[in-house]
């Protein structure tokens, strides 16, 4: 057992004190995970994927990095299609009514189903999937949504602005698909 | 050439002292009690058998789930595995069975925290739980502030003293924290350069956290962001603070003096852009707990400073002899 300096019972961590190192098979173990960490982390940094292909749990942690449009945007986000009136439609961002999936990563698989070869096929399962788990979760209680007879894929085109007076009033908006219930 | 730069001895003096500083039980069994805590409290009513229901089209498992070739598991498994995660949490954060608690918490945590990765990925604020439970699970954070030790001196076992067990498992989140700082000021001036500072990119990232159907997270808590983004020299400012922070972090692991003004930086920055842009870093947040001194802050709650005669069990210092 090593002797400790007096201020050992008194403080958290002693830069300054006499290190208290523990065998070395311990110490293998625990440069092991240090090695699993550090050596993680730098291929992660090194390799820079974008959101979504992250080599998780590793991540060169991509935070506000993206590339920028500038002072526009152009999300592709969908939108519900009222069951008693065809003529509105709700937008399906709230996470509520895209649960288990968050938010965030709905949209990022969105994204990369738009991306797939089968597109088509891909996003006519990924929309009904939507639809279906809104009615059954709407049906049980799980969210105030109105009921839905559709929904609907849009690519949405902003010019940004400091009031975001234009906030809910896209300046573009294409229909890219569609999925309605029998 | 290496190698003879680790034989120095002040260099290696250094390291050792670094993950291996003598340290008291009690402020990695805090870290302990309130990290578990935590999770319960984040993670305790989450349902993640839901995702089973998620049609396969949205299925893309990340590559440690095609590497041990895990399929998309079914409700059934789902619901046993986060009961036993919930419980192994709650015996974690009270310190029953620790070790065999902080393992099992670290494996099907990880299962059920990589499987939310599987549907869209995206997201790193969970990513440093994974690390925690890792570091905390290879650790004798059971040593003290636990139904173990309640039970071991009721069998007459001594309390452990200060040890370098007690020190590097905190240095290892701190490490992990430091590399997530760390890469994301490495990708900013990766893809933006300078221009992250000098030109109006956070002031754009502003304005869009204000409209609801732009941003790719929650809503902010208010419109400040419009404010900032209309005084643009005020959002490079901050743009700069950021970076400097950012590519900075790793300092606080070598200076004590810049450690809690780096530290508490970074924490306001993740509360600021909470606020002003709706990102919720709500576990990141929470494993802030790893850098407060719990027993000097205990100490000096209760006045106790200088006075380690209060202690009411007989103390062994250094020892580690028995793992809990």
């Amino acid at each position: 057992m090593r002797d400790l300096p007096p201020a050992a019972g008194r403080l958290g961590s002693f830069d300054g004190a006499v290190a208290d190192p523990p065998a070395k098979p311990r110490r293998i173990v625990i440069y092991a995970a240090l090695l699993v960490l550090v050596g993680g982390s730098l291929v992660a940094i090194v390799r820079d994927d974008p959101y979504g292909k992250e080599l998780w749990p590793f991540s060169a942690y991509p935070m506000y990095s993206q590339p920028m449009r500038g002072w526009s945007a152009g999300p592709h986000r969908l939108f519900g299609v009222l069951r008693d009136d065809p003529t509105r439609e709700i937008p399906l961002i709230a996470g509520a009514y895209l649960y288990p999936i968050e938010h965030t990563r709905y949209y990022i698989a969105l994204a990369r189903i738009e991306r797939q070869k089968d597109r088509d096929a891909a996003l006519e399962a990924a929309l009904r999937d939507t639809l279906a788990r809104y009615e059954l979760r709407r049906i049980a209680g799980l969210h105030n949504g109105p009921p839905l007879r559709g929904i609907r894929l849009y690519a949405l085109k902003w010019r940004l602005d400091t009031s975001a007076h234009n906030r809910d009033r896209p300046d573009e908006r294409k229909l890219l698909y569609e999925v309605s219930t029998p | 050439m290496s190698r003879e730069l680790v034989r120095l001895p002040a260099l290696r003096a250094a390291w050792n002292r670094f993950w291996f500083a003598p340290a008291s039980p009690e402020n990695l069994a805090c870290c302990r009690l309130l990290f578990y805590g935590g999770l319960l409290y984040f993670f305790g009513t989450r349902d993640f058998s839901a995702l089973a229901g998620v049609d396969a089209v949205f299925w893309k498992p990340i590559w440690l789930f095609r590497l041990v070739g895990l399929p998309k598991p079914s409700a059934e498994v789902l619901k046993v595995v986060q009961t036993v995660w919930r419980f192994s949490l709650a015996a974690s954060c009270v310190g029953f069975l620790t070790r065999l608690a902080t393992g099992v918490s670290f494996v099907f945590g990880s299962f059920l925290l990589g499987l939310l990765y599987c549907f869209g990925g995206s997201g790193h604020s969970k990513s440093i739980v994974v690390f925690a439970m890792g570091s905390l699970a290879l650790s004798r954070c059971g040593a003290v502030l636990s139904v173990d030790r309640w039970i071991r001196a009721r069998r007459g076992e001594p309390r452990p003293g200060p040890s370098g067990e007690y020190c590097w498992p905190i240095r290892l989140v701190w490490v992990a924290m430091t590399f997530a700082f760390f890469g994301a000021g490495v990708s900013k001036v990766r893809h933006a350069g300078l221009g992250w500072v000098t030109t109006d990119r956070l002031a754009v990232y502003l304005v869009r956290s204000n409209y609801p159907l732009v941003r790719d997270s929650n809503a902010p808590m208010n419109d400040w962001g419009l404010w900032l983004a209309r005084h643009r020299e005020i959002c490079r400012a901050l743009a700069a603070g950021t970076l400097f922070v950012e590519l900075g972090f790793p300092l606080a692991l070598l200076s004590r003096r810049l450690r809690p003004i780096l530290v508490s930086s970074a924490f306001l920055m993740q509360v600021g852009i909470t606020v002003v842009m709706g990102p919720d870093f709500d576990v990141f947040i929470w494993s802030y707990l790893f850098w407060v001194p719990w027993d000097r802050v205990k100490e000096r709650v209760l006045g106790r400073v200088g006075d380690p005669g209060l202690s009411p069990e007989p103390v062994v210092r250094g020892s580690v002899s028995s793992p809990p």
